[in-house]
């Protein structure tokens, strides 16, 4: 792959987390963190509060509790850097938010340079002191999370930070989008450009009229998909993916073939050159 | 057989190289091999006047027709057994535990002996189990290469053809009772260990 000399998996001192964790099934749990253990492995399962569990075989275990065990033995031989795979991959979605917020809590604690691959902007924040966004091999931008929140380098950041990402031709204030909608923004700008907007500074109205209202963007879509996720509605328009709260899709009635408008503050607006 | 089979079906499961498929069809050949090919092909090349004779008249070493050639002329047609055996159950142990010890910082010696063959173990013993079995109805490879020389290099399958030749009928019969008797408790033991181990060691 890389250019750099081979260097054998035992001797590179990376501690791995597998996306399935890969305990040995024929070893208890205390004998899997000792395997190769370099660091007192009572300690470490005490603190990863697994000590319990010594004695159990990785069968018998949940997949937090799997993914636990995983990580002492990752940490137990004292690893100079630590990579996590999905680490939250081969969980279900009920128990994921309360694992991720532990394993950002032991990452902490152990001090140890971590690199976690993931497919979700949100876990990258929940983890991240720094982001790199990996586009087909490369990386596309990197930066602190916020940093990549607020100026994504191209659509496909944009995407996966969840940031509505629209085309267009700027003319100062005034952005024509490709889809022919126009739309206000406060940067003025020149030439193709990108509108940025979050979906959480999108709100839905169900008429045009917007008299008495100061925001300068009301653009007419259609509701194409209502997906409600937590405490949230993602609402998508087309190219336009407004967030909203369960409650107001309820009052609102918004479902799937409803005319709506979208509506947003010029100044929730950034653009970039595209 | 077990020691020379474990390792390199291990090999074989674990790793794809240029010829694999004709090294692998070498070593399977005695399964379809007629064993009295097998017990010529040994033969030529260890007998008296065989490919090798010379390098071995000079460590003063003569195998046919000793004990030692009857061993020879088992492990070459029960081999393969074991071995494909140990390949099967070495291909079916997860790869990313093999992966993950590495990790770990274990060399590859202690990957195969802590992870590897603990987690075959059910499949080695079964093929192990089946091997031996193969070796014990021998015949055709062993009257080749190693002779019948009662007490030397009789095996009970010569044993009971030479006794029936001979109308020795209650020695026929009770010898074949044993035999009966031994590969009817090999089977049972390796489907056992086959029964007993896989749960147990099952992923998940």
């Amino acid at each position: 792959m890389g250019d750099g000399p081979w260097v054998p998996p035992e001797r590179r001192g990376v501690g791995l987390l597998f996306q399935d964790y890969a305990l040995f099934p024929h070893m208890s749990v205390h004998a899997n963190v000792a395997f190769e253990a370099r660091a007192d492995v009572e300690a470490l399962l005490e603190r990863l509060r697994i000590g319990h569990l010594a004695t159990a075989r990785p069968g018998t275990l949940s997949g937090g509790e799997r993914q636990r065990v995983a990580l002492a033995r990752a940490l137990a031989i004292a690893p100079r850097a630590l990579l996590l795979d999905e680490p939250l991959a081969a969980l279900d979605p009920s128990t994921r938010s309360a694992v991720a917020a532990e394993l950002a809590q032991v990452i902490d604690e152990a001090g140890v340079p971590t690199v976690v691959v993931t497919h979700s902007y949100e876990e990258a924040v929940m983890f991240a002191d720094q982001v790199a966004v990996i586009d087909r091999g490369a990386i596309v931008q990197r930066g602190s999370a916020l940093e990549v929140l607020e100026a994504p380098a191209s659509a496909f950041v944009a995407e996966f930070a969840g940031i509505n990402y629209l085309l267009g031709t700027a003319a100062g204030t005034t952005v024509r989008l490709d889809g022919g909608q126009t739309v206000r923004t406060s940067d003025p700008a020149d030439g193709r450009v990108a509108v940025l907007v979050a979906p959480w500074e999108i709100t839905l109205a169900l008429d045009a009229g917007g008299v008495g209202d100061s925001a300068l963007n009301r653009i007419p879509a259609r509701v194409d998909r209502v997906v409600v996720v937590g405490n949230r509605a993602r609402v998508t328009l087309g190219s336009v993916v407004a967030e909203v709260t369960p409650e107001s899709v309820e009052r609102l009635a918004i479902r799937p073939g409803l005319e709506v408008v979208a509506v947003w503050k010029a100044t929730a607006t950034r653009v970039v050159s595209a | 057989m077990v020691l020379v089979g474990t390792p390199v079906g291990y090999w074989m499961a674990t790793h794809e190289f240029r010829g694999k498929a004709v090294l692998s069809t070498m070593f399977e050949l005695p399964l379809v091999l007629p064993p009295a090919v097998a017990g010529l092909g040994l033969f030529a090349a260890f007998g008296r006047t065989g490919m090798l004779s010379s390098e071995l008249d000079a460590l003063g070493l003569q195998l046919p027709f000793t004990p030692a050639a009857v061993v020879m002329a088992m492990t070459f047609v029960a081999g393969p057994f074991y071995l494909r055996q140990a390949e099967a159950a070495f291909s079916a142990v997860d790869r990313d535990l093999l992966a993950a010890a590495r990790t770990l910082g274990a060399g590859p010696a202690k990957v195969f002996l802590r992870v590897a063959v603990p987690l075959a173990s059910a499949g080695l013993g079964a093929g192990a189990a089946l091997g031996w079995a193969r070796a014990l109805g021998e015949f055709g490879a062993t009257i080749m290469f190693a002779g019948s020389l009662q007490g030397v290099t009789q095996t009970a399958p010569i044993a009971i053809y030479l006794g029936f030749e001979r109308g020795d009928f209650d020695h026929v019969y009770g010898l074949g009772a044993v035999l009966i008797a031994i590969s009817a408790a090999v089977l049972l033991a390796a489907k056992l260990i086959a029964r007993g181990r896989l749960p147990r060691f099952a992923p998940g």
